[in-house]
């Protein structure tokens, strides 16, 4: 056990501070145990899989050496045995009729932010908060990847630049195993821009598909709901407060953002 | 993981969960994401399960993780950009700090947001050395092992830090509105 006595007199009243405080901070969370073991399966299933691709990716490599050699192989392409994954989005998916829909608050950075995994995995960038169509996705914010070159297009606020990071392949393949939120329409001029764009990140001008994993964060901010409504992104200011909960039911949040009193 | 493996990692989850809560809200000063925090380095536990249950002190490990993916994070914040500037009306954002917990049901807010307001002026190394010596109670050789840095570092890292918390804390206290005063 730590001795008050370790540390020099002078900071024994901030020492006896720290601990009295510390004290009354929560040893209750929202910690779902049963979501933890989920993720935990996934993570370990994506390790054997990453595992069982490298391996097969070394036998090809030493497969195609052997071709060279003219020895028997294995695989006489040498290619990789198992292909980068990709995100597929299919013509069903874009097709899918979406009150697909979600309400998020902004995250602390004053972002818009969807959490999955207990992480928050996608964001969505200032511009729809302050009412500026085109609304956009943004990556991880915890890449340390810069913005994509180019970004922002001219006339968008420098600021939706600083929150643009694209995602990685394995990123990209986590979403789509895991929860890709709603696909958000955007201008036409947005999604041509977005197409010349030099990144694996799916365009945001494509419709994707939401399975699970959502929370919902209040902090006290006022919540935005961003809805998929004829081909319009509908960004508005929903004055409900949400407690922190997890897997909020899609009908829920149907109900929530199709509310006509919270229409504005 | 078998089902018996996985019974175990569910009790010693369920077990630490009070401390690894209260760490990881002090190490981020957010009960939010102190709860991210938890839930990353519970999955991450579980991923490595093996390494946990084989370690001399499972617990210890856990907490270890926890400390180790709070400075991973603390890292990749700090060579990322952020938004500033354009905030919402009528929100004061004080990132990873006050606003979250301004709506904190666990009550004892006036208490506890000197100390986190005080610890955040820390850094993410200096932070998690007085959190774990002070609030988790660690002495310097644990602390050490836990952070994987030298003894003597921790105590230097202690002094610094306790430097400038007496500073914060008792500027809190001398700001703070005293009952006479009202």
């Amino acid at each position: 056990m730590n001795d008050i006595d370790q540390v020099p007199r002078e900071f024994a009243s901030t020492v006896q501070t720290l601990r009295d405080q510390g004290e009354s901070l929560p040893t209750a969370g929202h910690v779902d145990l049963t979501s933890v073991v989920d993720s935990g399966r996934r993570h370990a299933r994506r390790r054997r899989t990453r595992g069982l691709a490298a391996g097969l990716a070394g036998v090809a490599l030493i497969g195609g050496i052997a071709a060279a050699l003219g020895t028997d192989t294995i695989r006489q392409d040498g290619a990789p045995a198992t292909p980068e994954p990709q995100v597929t989005i299919t013509e069903q998916d874009q097709r899918r009729p979406v009150t697909e829909l979600y309400a998020v608050a902004p995250d602390v950075m004053g972002d818009a932010g969807i959490k999955i995994d207990g992480k928050i995995r996608w964001t969505m960038g200032d511009v729809p908060l302050y009412g500026q169509a085109p609304a956009y996705i943004t990556g991880m914010p915890n890449s340390a990847a810069p913005p994509p070159a180019g970004f922002p297009p001219q006339g968008y606020p420098a600021k939706a630049a600083s929150a643009m990071v694209p995602l990685s392949a394995e990123d990209a393949l986590e979403v789509t195993t895991y929860s890709v939120h709603g696909g958000l329409p955007l201008e036409q001029d947005y999604c041509s821009w977005w197409e010349n764009v030099p990144t694996r990140v799916p365009s945001p001008c494509e419709q994707m598909k939401v399975e699970d994993g959502i929370l919902l964060r209040q902090d006290g901010y006022e919540m935005l709901s961003f809805i998929w409504s004829g081909g319009q992104v509908v960004v508005r200011p929903v004055s409900l407060t949400f407690q922190r909960v997890t897997d909020v039911p899609w009908d829920e949040m149907e109900r929530i953002a199709t509310d006509p009193r919270l229409r504005w | 993981m078998k089902a018996s493996e996985e019974e175990r990692f569910r009790d010693l989850a369920a077990a630490s969960l009070p401390w690894l809560t209260r760490t990881a809200t002090a190490l981020t000063g957010d009960a939010h994401r102190g709860d991210d925090l938890v839930q990353e380095a519970l999955v991450k536990a579980y991923v490595h399960w093996r390494k946990v249950r084989s370690a001399d002190n499972p617990p210890a490990y856990l907490r270890r993780i926890l400390v180790r993916c709070h400075l991973d994070a603390a890292r990749a914040a700090s060579r990322r950009e952020t938004p500033s500037g354009h905030q919402l009306a009528g929100s004061h954002h004080h990132p990873g700090l006050t606003e979250p917990m301004a709506h904190d049901s666990h009550g004892q807010l006036e208490d506890r947001l000197p100390l986190l307001a005080a610890l955040g002026n820390l850094t993410a190394k200096q932070r998690a050395v007085i959190v774990l010596r002070f609030i988790d109670d660690l002495d310097v050789a644990t602390t050490a092992t836990t952070l994987d840095i030298s003894p003597s570092t921790v105590k230097s890292t202690t002094h610094d830090a306790l430097r400038i918390l007496r500073t914060q804390l008792t500027e809190t206290q001398t700001d703070a509105p005293t009952w006479r005063e009202r």
